[in-house]
């Protein structure tokens, strides 16, 4: 089964980030990035691309895509 | 206004609107129950207005989707097969309240999904509508 996995809750303690800073750079609820978080939720491509920029990297370093 | 200062606002609110209506159905005034009603929501929009939290993003959206999806489905499901069940059980009394209901039901499911077909096309118009 496909699978999209990422690195968020790695790249946010390198960053020494909340789960509640994120959240507001990226105008989501906490709760949207504990779900991301554990894969329970996967963004919109306008969510990711956010997330990817506060962390400055590309897009295949946070997210991942498994068949 | 925090969050859970919102949650628990939304639910004074929410329970200020049953404790009115449900005295003015014991003492029978409709007007009453309007009056609870129209100012439940006025509250409940002033409320919204102050909270300085997120309260909607892209998750609630997509949970909200699935969860109407799940309840037009059930909602009409339910309603049509009560109403075929009405109509038919009753094929015999025409003028009977059971009848009558059953053909308010099919109008009422009736009605739901031409409203859900127009926000359909409405939707599929505004994301599925090839330019070129």
């Amino acid at each position: 089964m496909a699978e999209t996995t990422n690195n968020i809750r790695l790249l946010r303690a390198e960053k020494n980030m909340t789960q509640e800073e994120l959240a507001e750079r990226v105008g989501v609820t906490r709760q949207t990035i504990i779900a991301i978080e554990k894969s329970k939720y996967v963004p919109s491509l306008e969510l990711a691309f956010k997330l990817c920029k506060v962390f400055n990297k590309k897009i295949e370093e946070v997210f991942h895509y498994s068949f | 206004m925090s969050y859970k200062a919102f949650k628990i606002a939304r639910i004074l609110i929410a329970a200020f609107i049953a404790a009115i209506i449900s005295i003015s159905i014991t003492i029978e005034n409709a007007y009453l129950a309007i009056t609870a009603v129209v100012v439940g929501t006025a509250a409940m929009l002033l409320v919204k207005r102050n909270v300085k939290a997120l309260l909607v993003d892209e998750m609630v959206k997509t949970i909200s989707g699935k969860s109407a999806l799940v309840a037009y489905t059930v909602s009409v499901i339910a309603l049509a097969a009560t109403s075929l069940s009405l109509v038919f059980a009753n094929l015999s009394n025409r003028e009977s309240q059971a009848y009558n209901l059953g053909i308010a039901l099919s109008y009422a499911v009736m009605i739901e999904m031409l409203i859900y077909s127009a926000a359909y096309y409405f939707y599929n118009k505004k994301y599925g509508r090839d330019d070129e």
